[in-house]
C-alpha cells in the first residue's frame, strides 16, 4: 500500500502533469495557505478563527474525511486529477483554442474554480493538528455531556438495586473496576474488595445526586 | 483488564498481559455480552497510570449506522479517543487527570509523564516497542509508533473540557458554544470588587481611595 500510495508523487507523474499544464502563469490555488497564515498571528485572539471561517474549515475536513474513508489511500491522485478535468469542464479544451485575450481570462477563473488542488499536497499537510483541532470543535457539548453522565448516574440511573445481588440498595460504586458506572450494595462492594483494598470507592447519599468518595 | 499479569516460564516470571491470554473487552454494554461485537482494530493501545497497554477490544455492533457511536463507547469506558474517527490510541480519564494534577503541582510538562509512563511499562525498552525519542534510540522511531502528539493533543482538549466543566457550561442551555469571552476564568479573590470585598462608600475616599481599597482587600 505504501508503494501505490507514493506513487503519483514521483518523477514521471509530475513531469507528465507539468507537460498537460498550460503555458498561462497563474497562480495555483492554495487552500491550506489561509489555514497556516492564522498560525503565525500573534496573539490569542488573533489565531482564533471566527465562525464562518470555522464552518468552512470543519467543510473542509470533513471532504478530506470522506476521501480518506470512501475512496481509499491506494487510489492514485492522478486518476482522481484526471476524471475531475475530463468531467468537470468540458467547454474549457474547446475554448483554449480561440486564443483570444479575454475569453482567455474566463478561462482561468473557471478552471481555477473546478480543478482540485495540484497533487503534490502530501499526506501531512491533509490532517494537521489544527485541522483537527477544528474538528474536535463541534464535538465538544457531546463530549462534556458525556462527562457530567458520568460524574452521575449514568446509566444506573433507572436500576436502583445491587448490580451483583440483585437484592440490595445499590448507592456505592468503584472507580477502578466496572468502569465506574455499576452499583453495588455495601456488603457486595466490601466482599469483592477484599483484595482490591486499594480501589477508589464513591457513594450516592441521594439518588440523583453526585457521587462523593468515601474516606 | 489493564493490570499487567506475569508469567513463569520455568526460571522466572516475564511480563505478559491479560490480552496475550485472551482477553477481550467489550464495549458499549457495560462489561456484558453484545449480541453482534465487531472487532477493533489491531495494536489498540491503552495509555493508562499503570502504563501503556496494549488490548483486544470489540465494539458494540448494535447501531452500525452511527459512525460516533463508538466514539460515545470509549467515553462511556472512561477512555478518551486520540482521535475522532477509528481511533487505535486512547487515553483513560484517570491518565489525564493525573498529568492534569502533577502539572498544576509541580509544573511538570508533558513529554516527561509520557517517558515515566512509558519507563514504568518497559524500563529497558525491550518488550514492548512503543515510543522514544531518545537521542540514541532514532533508529527505532522508524519502527516504532511514537504517540507524544496524539498525547498532547489530547491533553489540549481535556484541560479545556475540565475549564468548561468548571465553569459550568454543561448546565448551560447554550452549551459550549455561548460561553462569554472570560468566561472561564475564575475571579481573583484579592482584587477589589465594589460591592464585594469593599466598604460601602469607598467611592468617597477621594485620594486616599488606593489605600483603603488595598487596607480592605488585605483584610478579607
Amino acid at each position: 500500500m505504501p508503494i501505490s500510495f507514493f506513487l503519483p508523487l514521483t518523477a514521471g507523474n509530475f513531469t507528465a502533469y507539468m507537460s498537460k499544464r498550460t503555458n498561462d502563469n497563474t497562480p495555483e490555488p492554495r487552500v491550506e495557505k489561509r489555514i497556516r497564515s492564522n498560525a503565525h498571528r500573534p496573539g490569542f485572539r488573533a489565531s482564533r478563527l471566527r465562525d464562518a471561517e470555522v464552518e468552512q474549515v470543519v467543510a473542509e475536513a470533513s471532504q478530506i474525511r470522506k476521501i480518506n474513508t470512501h475512496q481509499g489511500r491506494t487510489r492514485s491522485k492522478t486518476k482522481k486529477r484526471v476524471h475531475a478535468t475530463t468531467g468537470g469542464e468540458p467547454n474549457a479544451s474547446t475554448s483554449t483554442t480561440d486564443a483570444s485575450p479575454q475569453s482567455s481570462t474566463t478561462i482561468q477563473t473557471s478552471t481555477s474554480k473546478a480543478t482540485p488542488p495540484p497533487p503534490a499536497k502530501r499526506k501531512r499537510d491533509r490532517a494537521t493538528t489544527q485541522t483537527k483541532l477544528v474538528e474536535w470543535l463541534d464535538l465538544r457539548d457531546s463530549t462534556l455531556d458525556e462527562l457530567l453522565r458520568l460524574d452521575g448516574l449514568g446509566p444506573a440511573l433507572e436500576v436502583s438495586k445491587c448490580w451483583s445481588c440483585l437484592t440490595g440498595e445499590g448507592t456505592h460504586r468503584c472507580l477502578d473496576c466496572g468502569h465506574g458506572t455499576r452499583l453495588l450494595c455495601v456488603g457486595c462492594m466490601v466482599t469483592k474488595h477484599c483484595e482490591l483494598e486499594l480501589h477508589r470507592v464513591e457513594v450516592s447519599m441521594q439518588r440523583n445526586i453526585l457521587f462523593y468518595f468515601v474516606c | 483488564m489493564l493490570t499487567p499479569a506475569q508469567k513463569w516460564n520455568g526460571k522466572f516470571f516475564e511480563k505478559t498481559s491479560l490480552s496475550n491470554l485472551g482477553l477481550r473487552i467489550q464495549l458499549g454494554h457495560d462489561g456484558a455480552s453484545c449480541p453482534c461485537p465487531c472487532p477493533g482494530p489491531q495494536g489498540f493501545m491503552v495509555f493508562d497510570v499503570s502504563g501503556a497497554h496494549y488490548v483486544n477490544i470489540d465494539y458494540c455492533g448494535c447501531r452500525p449506522d452511527d459512525p460516533m457511536d463508538r466514539r460515545t463507547q470509549h467515553l462511556r469506558h472512561r477512555w478518551f479517543p486520540a482521535t475522532l474517527i477509528r481511533p487505535q490510541t486512547v487515553f483513560t480519564f484517570d491518565f489525564l487527570n493525573t498529568f492534569h494534577e502533577l502539572t498544576l503541582q509541580s509544573k511538570g510538562n508533558l513529554y516527561d509523564f509520557y517517558l515515566t509512563i512509558l519507563r514504568k511499562t518497559d524500563n529497558a525498552n525491550i518488550t514492548i516497542k512503543i515510543v522514544s525519542l531518545f537521542a540514541y534510540e532514532q533508529h527505532l522511531l522508524t519502527c516504532t509508533q511514537n504517540r507524544f502528539p496524539e498525547v498532547h493533543r489530547t491533553f489540549r482538549l481535556w484541560r479545556n473540557l475540565m475549564s468548561l466543566k468548571r465553569a459550568g457550561r454543561g448546565q448551560d442551555p447554550l452549551g459550549v458554544g455561548g460561553t462569554e469571552p472570560g468566561g472561564l476564568t475564575v475571579e481573583c479573590p484579592a482584587c477589589p470588587h465594589p460591592g464585594k470585598n469593599l466598604p460601602a462608600g469607598w467611592e468617597n475616599a477621594g485620594a486616599l481611595r488606593c489605600v483603603v481599597c488595598l487596607d480592605f482587600c488585605e483584610q478579607c
